[in-house]
């Protein structure tokens, strides 16, 4: 059984407002990391511009099929609604949520490896294309395959803030551990309402750390 | 460190060298700051030159010096940014 969505009525309008809030600063970093990659054409830049791409186009499904059930469920909206009621649209919108987000964390993961193996990214990328295609429980699959590489991502931003300490690390290592908090906290919906609104306020609180570095990043 | 990633950060030195000493860089004195070989230098120099991002000029007593365009001023600029941004994601 995939819950797609445990978010209390009150809350799902502001859903979509952090949906599209997410969506916004995600290509933001990317359109500014790519402006970067123009200027100094290192690899692993290009590749978290792609990383930060494909968070956006993740982002972008799921505020599309918020959107969706939005318009077309006004009320019972309470409680879990089951992907298999969605229809097929919804299901094929929250797969390739699962899926970009997944592509996109990998390919983050890859780029702070500052590995120039290309081999290593397309383990990264066919372990977690395979591992969501090919699970029973694509959810539970997703926010494990997420966690773990959020998890890698926090520890090297923690580690360059240690070996670089200035405002701007501090921010970046801040936001992915708040980020993968949230994410943790997602994991816990199933027990109450209560974390699935806690996860998109840690979220929402992640992002704007990470555009309050992007912001100070791009004054000269 | 990654090679490109040096590169970007022996111009910048070249430049800054040269920024900072705006009528009067000799090629010796940006040789002594940027800690490279006279060959990599004449290479570097060059590479700069035809790229625009520098002029060479000749002083009074006929010796070289170096003064930066717009396009060189525009590097550092922009160098400041990308170092900001490969700073603080440790990329």
């Amino acid at each position: 059984m995939y819950y797609a969505c445990y978010a209390p009525p009150w809350f799902f309008k502001y859903d979509i407002l952090f949906g599209f809030i997410f969506l916004i600063v995600s290509l933001l970093i990317s359109a500014f990391s790519y402006s970067i990659y123009k200027k100094c054409q290192l690899k692993n830049v290009r590749e978290f511009s792609i990383s930060f791409f494909f968070i956006g186009l993740a982002y972008l499904f799921q505020s599309i099929i918020n959107l969706y059930i939005f318009s077309n469920i006004h009320s019972g909206i309470c409680g879990a609604l089951m992907l298999g009621n969605l229809g097929f649209l919804s299901y094929l919108g929250v797969s390739l949520h699962l899926l970009f987000m997944v592509i996109g964390l990998a390919i983050l993961v890859y780029a702070t490896l500052k590995s120039r193996e290309s081999k290593i990214l397309w383990v990264l990328l066919i372990v977690s294309a395979s591992t969501l295609l090919l699970s029973k429980n694509i959810l539970y699959s997703f926010f494990l395959l997420s966690t773990i590489y959020l998890g890698l991502i926090s520890w090297h931003f923690i580690d360059n803030y240690f070996t670089n300490k200035n405002k701007k690390t501090l921010l970046v290592a801040l936001a992915f551990v708040v980020l993968t908090i949230g994410w943790v906290d997602f994991i816990l919906v199933p027990y109450s309402p209560f974390f699935y609104v806690s996860s998109h306020l840690l979220q929402l609180l992640a992002f704007a750390l990470i555009f309050w570095n992007f912001s100070l990043v791009r004054k000269k | 460190m990654n090679r490109k990633r040096e590169r970007l950060e022996i111009i910048y030195s070249i430049l800054k060298t040269i920024q900072e000493n705006p009528k009067n860089t000799k090629p010796t004195h940006i040789l002594y700051k940027s800690n490279l070989s006279h060959q990599m230098l004449t290479e570097y120099l060059k590479e700069l030159s035809d790229g625009k991002f520098l002029e060479e000029k000749t002083d009074k007593q006929s010796k070289k010096y170096y003064v930066l365009t717009e396009k060189g001023f525009k590097y550092l600029q922009d160098y400041q940014i990308v170092q900001g941004f490969l700073d603080s994601y440790g990329l």
